[in-house]
């Protein structure tokens, strides 16, 4: 059974034109038991683009050898990626939130553990040096954390919370980082993500916006530490 | 003089174990990292490996070749396919250029991550500076 409000968002993509691929509209109908919208798809239009797709609206749930894709959390889109690469490129240039956080030793040696690396630390001057990749690893510095305003799928840290990407499917796609001064323990770090380009392209597995965003990390007196330019892979 | 012609292959095995505590340590909710029924809902067929994860990976391969000396100025980094828990990963990589800078020798590495079918996951390239003898002394 669908909710109304989702089947609104269902009905309101395919007006748009930005159905799941690979299911033809005429598949889109009422169920027998239920009066509000959902879309079918027989098993042999159950292909991996079709299924790909047709996530962004739906879970699925099997009905009698045909899969009934029903509608979860998961919010419609707020457009076409055109449309989204459009009002992103209007956004060039603008800033995330600053945040600041305090780094510990522990935070370091858990990083280095969880990524199969030597916990033990190298220090300068008695303070911890963090693990290379530990800062630009990390998706989020709020503190307190912030749980509330995630999106469905989990995503929605500091560098990309402020872009309007609510409905679409966000992938990490690499990194440029420069290492300007080792990172110790001890330091209070400011971190601000600004948002650099974006760029509507169309790969092998359909088409994708690439958004490329700048973060600086900086310690308290405000030198320099880290600058990470991060792709990130919309569809 | 210049560094090591090739970087030594490095094997890794992401557990669901490591991608949890990966996603935990770097406050990574996506539940793509987690969630098996999601991650399948997006098409693929089992919970993926961290982007960052591939990079950490990278760049071990590379410090467990140059040692703990061997200071990286800059390392960027392309994930090209995706990895589920429990692939056997393998990075290595090769000398692409080197040159004498004031304070030691630059070099500049090219890294691979490939899974167990040798399809690429992750490429990567590091400029790291050897600090010589003489830079050291001088110091």
């Amino acid at each position: 059974v669908v909710d109304r409000v989702a089947g609104k968002h269902l009905f309101g993509g395919l007006q748009r034109r930005s159905q799941p691929r690979g299911i033809s509209c005429s598949r889109v109908g009422l169920t027998r038991n239920s009066l509000f919208p959902c879309v079918l798809i027989r098993n042999e239009e159950r292909t991996p683009a079709a299924y790909r797709s047709i996530v962004r609206f739906a879970n699925v749930r099997r009905v009698d050898g045909i899969e009934e894709h029903r509608i979860s959390a998961a919010p419609a889109p707020l457009g076409t990626l055109g449309e989204l690469c459009e009002n992103l490129t209007a956004m060039v240039g603008r800033l995330g939130p600053e945040v600041r956080a305090n780094l510990v030793r522990q935070d370091f040696e858990r990083f280095a553990a969880a990524s199969g690396d030597d916990p033990k630390l190298e220090e300068e001057n008695g303070r911890a040096v963090a693990p290379l990749l530990f800062v630009c690893s990390i998706q989020d510095w709020h503190s307190p954390p912030l749980l509330d305003g995630l999106r469905w799928d989990g995503t929605g840290g500091d560098r990309t919370s402020f872009l309007p990407l609510d409905g679409f499917r966000l992938m990490g796609g690499g990194q440029e980082i420069d290492f300007h001064a080792p990172v110790l323990e001890g330091t209070e770090l400011r971190v601000q993500a600004s948002l650099e380009n974006a760029e509507l392209k169309h790969g092998r597995s359909g088409d994708l916006v690439v958004l490329t965003v700048k973060t600086i990390y900086a310690d308290e007196t405000g030198s320099l530490l880290v600058t990470s330019i991060d792709t990130l892979l919309v569809r | 003089v210049q560094g090591p012609a090739t970087i030594d292959a490095l094997a890794r095995v992401p557990s669901r174990v490591q991608l949890f505590c990966f996603s935990a340590v770097t406050w990574n909710p996506h539940r793509i990292h987690y969630d098996p029924d999601h991650a399948r809902s997006e098409g693929y067929p089992d919970v993926l490996v961290q982007s960052h994860l591939h990079a950490c990976f990278l760049v071990q391969a590379l410090t467990q070749t140059l040692g703990p000396e061997a200071i990286i100025r800059r390392f960027s980094f392309q994930n090209v396919a995706f990895a589920t828990a429990e692939e056997p990963l393998t990075c290595s990589g090769a000398l692409h250029a080197s040159r004498r800078v004031p304070d030691g020798l630059e070099l500049e590495y090219e890294l691979t991550e490939t899974d167990s079918r040798g399809d690429m996951c992750a490429r990567a390239r590091a400029t790291v500076l050897m600090p010589t003898a003489e830079s050291q002394v001088s110091e």
